[in-house]
């Protein structure tokens, strides 16, 4: 019966304050509610959450009762003015510690002076991974073709290279490309050097997901193109790699994503990119705001990114 | 290409034709003349070896012993461009393997244009006479997954028809179907051979092998078991083995 829909004297219908038989419990809640948000801080977020426990039961027993929503609604206000009187005496209790970890990690005058810089500097971690995405994608697919390849000898060179390259950290094979090289008297830059070391290795990685996905591929569609009197390099071409590349999309982008944290790693090799800087600052400054700065610029990329990558998983999986 | 064939000459020619599977021995000696526009049914349980058979005809499989000759050109050895021999040699597949992201226009006309270099506007013309004549020109600008089993049937015989082949290989083309769509299919096919296309047909439709084949060929454990007219073997089954398969299919026909 408590759900019948009211009307009053004029046919409109009746609010949950205003039909009989609310519960006095239930309309105190909420009153206490907004006050412990306002002019009784503690108390009334207290005597809120109260009345609607009390409320609550009386309306569990009662069919001619009414005010559920009211009461749920103060309960609710309640909790939150609680909540908000302890973070006021965490912050008092806390200021000092809270102080320091404001002058280490967001320091203003040390924000001021090398975020800028940081963020200049990440324009070279962007640069970084874009390049060196270009030539993964280029490299990987062609290593995962080798590793598909009918001939034993392609298939041969395309594991080892595979195999070795997963099997080494990342920040060894940066050192071995930039300083092999320039012993043996090829002096690429540091930014060069960074490049062909995130494509070596990241090609090695995408390379496994290309070949995952042209397997994916039923193996019908090849025989079918090869029937019409298609090369393989036609087939692949125009019927398998464009279904294949549709699939791998959301795993290459995730790599996209490392790709870009792992530039961090040519910093080692002294080129001026966002965390080189970032470490820089904080030697200068003797505070951690400057890597907080690299923190937030990766953020601000990574985790869009994160979202658009998402984003094509389901676009993408529906037209399969 | 050019084409080693007179009249009277075989349009394919099977010579002692083995294939193994590691220890399996999927064909075990086929020895076989397909005359041109015969519409050969081949018929057999699975297993037989009748599909292993079609797929070493067009080199989807590699012959472990034996020849095969399309139109006098050696399939199985190295040396033949096995493309340009499937340019002559058209085949539908069981799960139509039609490609999902292109519309059934350009399904039709891929392979036209990339292969035997045709301008768009020529292929799109073929491809369209071909799409109105398996009854689907309607559907010409649409996907794949959105047409029905029977119609993807239909627009993966017209996409083979595109490249003007002289011969028609066609793998069990209405088992996966829903018995509704097979008839569509088998009419399209029955157009097709009383045109005098030259057809080798995997099938379980008996009814399609008596009303439209040529010849009959029963196959069993990778072998030719018996192979004549399709109503007299119907009738009067010679071999055992035949007559063992016929009572099986047609005790639920």
């Amino acid at each position: 019966m408590a759900n019948e829909i009211e009307l009053n004297a004029e046919g409109e219908m009746l609010s949950d304050f205003e039909k009989p038989n609310v519960s006095g419990w239930a309309k105190a809640s909420l009153i206490m509610g907004i006050l412990g948000l306002t002019a009784l801080p503690f108390v009334g977020a207290v005597l809120a959450i109260v009345f609607a426990r009390i409320a609550k039961r009386r309306i569990l027993y009662d069919d001619a009762l009414a005010g559920d929503g009211l009461a749920t609604a103060g309960q609710t206000l309640g909790i939150i003015g609680l909540l908000l009187v302890a973070l006021a005496v965490f912050i008092l209790l806390m200021q000092e510690r809270l102080r320091a970890f404001i002058a280490d990690f967001f320091n203003w005058d040390t924000i001021k002076f090398w975020w800028p810089k940081v963020g200049r500097a990440f324009l070279t971690t962007l640069k970084l991974a874009v390049v060196a995405e270009f030539f993964i994608l280029i490299f990987g697919l062609f290593v995962a073709l080798l590793r598909l390849s009918k001939l034993k000898i392609f298939r041969f060179i395309a594991v080892v290279y595979i195999d070795v390259i997963r099997g080494l950290p990342l920040i060894l094979q940066i050192f071995i490309i930039y300083f092999g090289l320039s012993y043996l008297g090829l002096n690429l830059s540091r930014f060069a050097a960074g490049a062909v070391a995130l494509t070596v290795c990241y090609a090695a990685y995408e390379a496994e997901i290309f070949r995952a996905g042209i397997e994916s591929i039923h193996k019908g569609q090849m025989e079918a193109s090869r029937s019409l009197g298609m090369t393989y390099l036609q087939s692949m071409r125009y019927v398998v790699l464009p279904q294949a590349v549709r699939r791998v999309i959301p795993p290459l982008s995730n790599e996209f994503i490392m790709l870009t944290k792992d530039t961090a790693l040519v910093a080692f090799i002294g080129l001026s990119e966002a965390f080189l800087v970032g470490k820089e600052g904080m030697g200068r400054d003797a505070n951690v705001t400057p890597l907080v700065g690299v923190a937030l610029f990766f953020l601000l990329v990574t985790i869009p990114a994160m979202r658009v990558v998402q984003y094509l998983e389901v676009r993408l999986s529906k037209g399969d | 290409m050019e084409t080693n064939i007179d009249s009277g000459e075989a349009m394919i020619r099977i010579v002692d034709l083995h294939k193994r599977f590691g220890d399996f021995v999927a064909l075990n000696g086929i020895d076989l003349d397909v005359m041109p526009s015969q519409v050969v049914v081949v018929v057999g349980p699975s297993g037989s070896g009748k599909s292993t058979m079609l797929r070493c005809i067009n080199g989807l499989e590699s012959a472990t012993r034996g020849n095969i000759f399309i139109e006098g050109i050696d399939v199985t050895h190295k040396a033949t461009d096995i493309n340009k021999v499937r340019e002559k040699v058209g085949m539908v597949f069981q799960s139509f393997n039609l490609f999902p992201h292109l519309t059934t226009l350009k399904n039709v006309t891929l392979a036209p244009i990339k292969v035997k270099k045709m301008s768009a506007d020529e292929a799109n013309e073929i491809a369209l006479v071909l799409l109105d004549k398996v009854g689907l020109k309607d559907k010409s600008d649409a996907y794949p997954a959105h047409l029905s089993g029977g119609q993807q049937q239909r627009v993966a015989i017209a996409r083979a028809l595109a490249m003007g082949p002289d011969v028609m290989l066609f793998d069990e083309v209405t088992s996966a179907l829903d018995p509704e769509l097979v008839s569509e299919v088998l009419d399209t096919m029955k157009d097709l051979a009383l045109e005098g296309m030259t057809m080798m047909v995997v099938t379980h439709e008996m009814g399609f092998a008596k009303e439209v084949g040529t010849r009959l060929i029963f196959m069993d454990e990778g072998m030719v078991v018996e192979d004549g007219d399709p109503t007299q073997i119907f009738n009067n089954p010679k071999h055992p083995r035949t007559q063992d398969f016929f009572s099986k299919i047609l005790s639920h026909m």
